[in-house]
C-alpha cells in the first residue's frame, strides 16, 4: 500500500479507538510486512509530514510521520532519534487518552528498547559512549508517570499499562547497570491502590517477577528471589525456551544453595553450557572440579551476578564430599585425616585445620549433626541422620 | 537634600571627588565622571558620613566604550577591583612568568604607575580577609581577621622586576584604565601609610599620571621603544585593546577566567590555606595556581612525615582538592593528591573522607588517567563489604575487566568478600595475614565481627 492508504488505516483506527490495530500499524517488527511503498521523491521528512497532516489530526500526524521517517532511515542513530521524537509526542497525547491506546504504548516501549540497544551496540563498536539507553530511560519514566498518575476508574484506567513500562525500565536499568531507581518503581507498584498482579497479562507478570527475582538475588534476599523466579519459571510457557533458560540461570544457583540439583532432563531441555561441569561436580562433591568450573566461567558469572552465590555453593560441595566419605567409611567417629585423604583423591591439598574449620561451619549451619573433638581431631556424628537432607534444613 | 550640596560633604568625600576629577583628562571624561560621582553619592546619600571615601573606588571613565557589564553593587565592584589589583602585586616572581596572557596583561596594567614605596599592600575581601606585608600590620590584622592567608614572601621590587616588559606607548593609549588602578593604589596607600609617605606617594601618583611609570629594569627597554612611529602604536593598541577589554571585564567580574573554557584560573600562591566550604562564587584570588598547589602538596607530605598530624594534613589536602576541582584541573597531579588523601584517611580511620576521595578517583580513572587503579578498586570492594552494600559490589564486579580480575589485590578483596559471605572464617583469617597494600585498615573494621562469629561456630561444633 502507499502512504495515503496507510494513513487512512491509521485514521480509522484512531477514530474507532482501536488500540490493537493501531499498535499493529505502528509496530517496528510488523513494519516490513505492511509493505508500504514510499516513492523516493517523498522520502523527505517534510514531505511525509505534509501528507500525514492532510489525512490525520495534527498530533497523530506528527507521531506517525516521525515513526515512518524512523523506519525509512538507514542509520540506526537517526532511526532512534526520530522514533524517540514520535514517542515523546505520543506521551503528550497519551495523557488525554483512556486505556484504549495502551497497546500502542506497549509496542512503542519494546521498539524503543530495541532501537536503543542496537544503537548503543554500534556506539560501543565505535568506542563512543552509549547514551541512547539513558535517553530511552527518560522517555519511559515519562510514560510511567502518566500511567501511574491516572486516577480514573479502573475500567478505563491507564494503570494497566504500568507493568509493561516498568518491565522496560527494569530492562534499561539492568543494561546500564544502575539499579538504584528500581526500588522506587517497585514501591509505586506495590501500593494497595494499584490493581493486583493477576489482572495483568501473564507475559507481563512473568517478566515482572523475573526482574524482581533478579533484584532480590543481587540483594542477597534468597527466599524472595526463589519465590519470584519459581513463579516466573512455572508460569512461563514452554514455547519460550529462551526465556525459561534465562530464568533458570538465576534460579539454579539459589537451588544449589538449598541442595536441590537440576535433573539431567532439565539441563538438556534448557541448556546452559556454563552449568554443565558445575552440576556434576556438585553432586559428586568434587570441590576441585567445582572451583575450576567457576573460575573458567568467572567473567560470565560475575556479569550475571551469580558468581558469589556459586562460591557459597562450594560449602555444600564440601558437605557432599564429607557425606560420601562417611558413607564409605561407615563409622560414626571419623578422624580428620580420613577426610584429608578424600581431599587428596580429588586433588586438593588441604590442612587439618582447614578441614576442622569447614566442618565447624557446616555444623553451625546444621548441615552436619555432630560435634568436633578437637583433642582427638575427630568428628563425632549422630548415629542416624547425621547428614540431614539439605532441603529440609531450616536456616538459623 | 542637604547631602547634595557640596558644602555639606565630609572632608573625605571632597577629597574623593577631587581625586576623581583629577583623573579626567578631557571635558567628556569630566562630564562622565561627574555623572558617575553624582550617582554614587545619591546611592549613598544616607551613608555619606559613614562611607569610607578614602577606600572608595573611583568610577571608571574611559574614552573607548567597553562591553556592557551587569551593574553589581558599586561597592563590591570597587572593592574587588582593589582586591584583584593588589592581590596581583603580592605575587612572586616565578609565578608571574607562568601566568596566562590575560593575567600578564592585567598585571602589566596594574603595575604601571606603581609606587616603589609600597610597604604594605592590603587586600580587602568581602569575606574580610586581609593580607598584608609588613610585620606589625600583619599581626594587627591577624587579630582582627583570624582567617588570614599566609603570604608567601615577596619583594616589592622583585615584583616590579618580574613584570613582563611592555611598550611605553601602550600605556599612553590606555591611560584611563591604568589610571583607575593607579588611583586604587593611591587609596590603598592612603589607608596604610602615614602622612609623610602619603604625600610622597601622592606625588608619585601624580607624576605617573603625566609621565608613564618607569620601573627599574624595564626602564631601559622602555626607552628604546619610545621612539616608534605612530602607525605601529596604533596597530599595537588595536591588538592589545581587545585583550584589555577582556581583562577589565574579567577584573570587574570578581574572578579570572580562561576565556575559552570559562573556568576559574587561580592566582594565589599560598602554600597553606585553610579549608572553607564554598558558599559563593569562586574568587580567583583565593584559588591557588597549579604550581602553588604542587608546592602545597609537597609541604603537606613533609609535615605528615614529621609530625603525623592528621587533622592538619587532612584540612590542607581538602583545600588543595577544592582548588583543583574549582579550576577543573584533572591530571596526574590530581590523582596523586586524591590517592594520597585516600591513603591517609585509611590509615587514620576516616572512612568519610576516604569514600569521597575514592569516588573521585574512580571517576578520574575513567577519564583515562594513570594511577593505582587496581589498588583502589580493591579498597572499594572492601569498603562495600564494610557498609554491606551487596548491590554495588555486584555492580563493581561486573565492571571489572578480565585483566583486573587477575590482579592480586582485587582477587584478595573478592576472596575476602566470599569468605565473609560464606562465613568461612578460616579463609578469612588466612587472607587477613596477607592483605596487600593498605587494605588492612579496612579489614580491621570487619575483623572483630568475624572473630566473634568464628568463635561461635567453633563452640557449636
Amino acid at each position: 500500500m502507499n502512504l495515503s492508504q496507510y494513513f487512512a488505516r491509521i485514521k480509522t483506527a484512531v477514530s474507532q479507538n482501536d488500540g490493537e490495530t493501531l499498535a499493529e500499524l505502528l509496530s517496528y517488527s510488523n513494519y516490513p510486512s505492511l509493505n508500504i511503498r514510499i516513492p523516493t521523491m517523498s522520502r523527505k521528512p517534510s514531505a511525509i509530514l505534509t501528507i500525514a497532516r492532510k489525512m490525520l489530526p495534527d498530533a497523530w500526524a506528527e507521531i506517525v510521520a516521525d515513526f515512518i521517517i524512523s523506519q525509512i532511515k538507514l542509520d540506526i542513530f537517526e532511526c532512534y532519534e526520530w522514533f524517540a521524537k514520535a514517542m515523546k509526542r505520543f506521551n503528550i497525547i497519551f495523557k488525554t487518552h483512556t486505556n484504549w491506546s495502551l497497546p500502542v504504548l506497549f509496542t512503542f516501549c519494546s521498539t524503543l528498547l530495541k532501537l536503543a540497544t542496537e544503537s548503543d551496540k554500534e556506539k560501543i563498536a565505535y568506542k563512543q559512549k552509549p547514551e541512547k539507553l539513558e535517553h530511552a530511560r527518560e522517555l519511559l519514566l515519562q510514560s510511567f508517570k502518566i500511567t501511574t498518575n491516572d486516577r480514573k476508574s479502573l475500567d478505563i484506567s491507564k494503570k494497566f499499562g504500568a507493568i509493561a513500562v516498568v518491565n522496560s525500565l527494569f530492562f534499561v536499568y539492568f543494561k546500564i547497570n544502575n539499579l538504584r531507581m528500581c526500588k522506587n518503581l517497585i514501591r509505586s507498584i506495590e501500593t494497595p491502590q494499584f490493581p493486583s498482579l493477576d489482572k495483568f497479562s501473564i507475559s507481563q507478570t512473568v517478566t515482572y517477577k523475573y526482574f524482581l527475582g533478579r533484584l532480590a538475588l543481587l540483594n542477597s534476599e534468597y527466599k524472595k528471589a526463589e519465590e519470584h523466579l519459581t513463579y516466573a519459571f512455572n508460569n512461563c510457557t514452554k514455547y519460550h525456551k529462551k526465556n525459561k533458560a534465562m530464568i533458570l540461570l538465576y534460579l539454579l544457583p539459589i537451588q544449589f544453595l538449598k541442595g536441590k540439583v537440576p535433573s539431567k532432563k532439565l539441563l538438556i531441555k534448557y541448556p546452559i553450557p556454563q552449568f554443565k561441569g558445575i552440576v556434576e561436580s556438585y553432586i559428586s562433591g568434587n570441590v576441585n572440579e567445582f572451583s575450576n568450573c567457576i573460575i573458567k566461567n568467572q567473567k560470565f558469572f560475575i556479569q550475571k551476578g551469580i558468581f558469589l552465590i556459586l562460591e557459597n555453593a562450594k560449602f555444600i560441595v564440601y558437605r557432599n564430599l564429607f557425606y560420601r566419605t562417611y558413607k564409605i567409611s561407615n563409622i560414626n567417629k571419623i578422624n580428620f585425616s580420613i577426610f584429608q585423604k578424600a581431599f587428596d583423591i580429588i586433588g586438593v591439598s588441604i590442612s587439618l585445620d582447614e578441614i576442622e574449620c569447614i566442618l565447624s561451619i557446616l555444623i553451625s549451619q546444621k548441615k552436619i549433626i555432630g560435634y568436633i573433638s578437637h583433642k582427638l581431631s575427630t568428628l563425632v556424628l549422630k548415629k542416624d541422620g547425621a547428614f540431614p537432607k539439605l532441603n529440609l534444613i531450616t536456616k538459623n | 537634600m542637604t547631602t547634595k550640596k557640596p558644602q555639606n560633604w565630609p572632608q573625605k568625600l571632597k577629597h574623593f571627588y577631587n581625586k576623581a576629577m583629577l583623573k579626567c583628562t578631557n571635558s567628556e571624561e569630566r562630564i562622565e565622571m561627574q555623572n558617575k560621582l553624582k550617582e554614587i553619592i545619591q546611592n549613598h546619600s544616607d551613608q555619606i558620613w559613614v562611607v569610607e571615601w578614602d577606600k572608595f573606588q573611583i568610577p571608571l571613565v574611559s574614552q573607548k566604550k567597553t562591553k556592557k557589564r551587569k551593574k553589581k553593587k558599586k561597592k563590591k565592584k570597587q572593592k574587588t577591583q582593589t582586591q584583584t589589583q593588589t592581590q596581583t602585586k603580592t605575587k612572586t616572581r616565578t609565578s608571574n612568568r607562568k601566568k596566562t596572557k590575560n593575567k600578564k596583561k592585567k598585571k602589566k596594567e596594574m603595575n604601571f604607575g606603581k609606587e616603589e614605596e609600597q610597604k604594605s599592600v592590603p587586600i580587602q575581601n568581602n569575606v574580610g580577609n586581609q593580607i598584608e606585608k609588613g610585620s606589625n600590620s600583619h599581626k594587627k590584622l591577624e587579630k582582627q581577621y583570624p582567617n588570614t592567608f599566609q603570604v608567601v614572601g615577596y619583594n616589592a621590587k622583585s615584583l616590579q622586576l618580574s613584570l613582563p616588559t611592555r611598550p611605553k606607548i601602550f600605556e599612553t593609549l590606555h591611560e584611563n584604565k591604568k589610571r583607575v588602578f593607579q588611583s586604587e593604589n593611591e587609596q590603598d596607600i592612603l589607608t596604610q601609610i602615614g602622612d609623610l609617605e602619603l604625600n610622597f606617594a601622592l606625588k608619585k601618583v601624580r607624576t605617573a599620571q603625566t609621565q608613564p611609570k618607569v620601573t627599574n629594569k624595564s626602564s631601559s627597554i622602555l626607552k628604546c621603544k619610545i621612539n616608534q612611529p605612530n602607525s605601529k602604536l596604533i596597530d599595537r593598541a588595536k591588538r592589545f585593546q581587545q585583550k584589555q577589554q577582556e581583562i577589565s571585564n574579567s577584573s570587574n567580574k570578581l574572578y579570572l577566567r580562561n576565556p575559552e573554557t570559562n573556568v576559574v584560573i587561580g592566582t594565589s600562591n599560598n602554600i597553606e590555606k585553610q579549608y572553607l566550604r564554598l558558599t559563593s562564587e569562586v574568587n580567583s584570588l583565593n584559588v591557588r595556581t597549579l604550581k602553588a598547589l604542587k608546592g602545597a602538596f609537597a609541604n603537606v607530605v613533609e609535615k605528615w612525615n614529621l609530625h603525623r598530624n592528621y587533622d592538619y594534613c587532612c584540612e590542607q589536602l581538602k583545600s588543595i582538592r577544592q582548588d583543583l576541582t574549582v579550576q577543573v584541573i584533572r591530571n596526574n597531579f590530581t590523582i596523586k593528591v586524591y590517592e594520597c588523601h585516600a591513603r591517609l584517611a585509611l590509615i587514620n580511620d576516616d572512612l568519610g573522607e576516604y569514600n569521597q576521595c575514592q569516588s573521585q578517583l574512580l571517576e578520574l580513572y575513567k577519564l583515562g588517567l594513570k594511577g593505582n587503579v587496581n589498588e583502589f578498586i580493591a579498597y572499594k570492594i572492601l569498603y562495600f563489604i564494610i557498609i554491606q552494600n551487596s548491590i554495588d559490589i555486584n555492580k563493581l564486579l561486573t565492571e571489572l575487566t578480565s585483566k583486573e580480575l587477575l590482579d592480586e589485590a582485587i582477587k584478595h578483596a573478592i576472596a575476602v568478600y566470599n569468605s565473609i559471605f560464606s562465613s568461612n572464617y578460616f579463609l578469612f583469617f588466612k587472607l587477613y595475614k596477607i592483605v596487600p597494600n593498605l587494605g588492612i585498615y579496612l579489614i580491621n573494621h570487619l575483623i572483630h565481627k568475624q572473630r566473634l562469629s568464628a568463635i561461635q561456630k567453633m563452640i557449636t561444633a
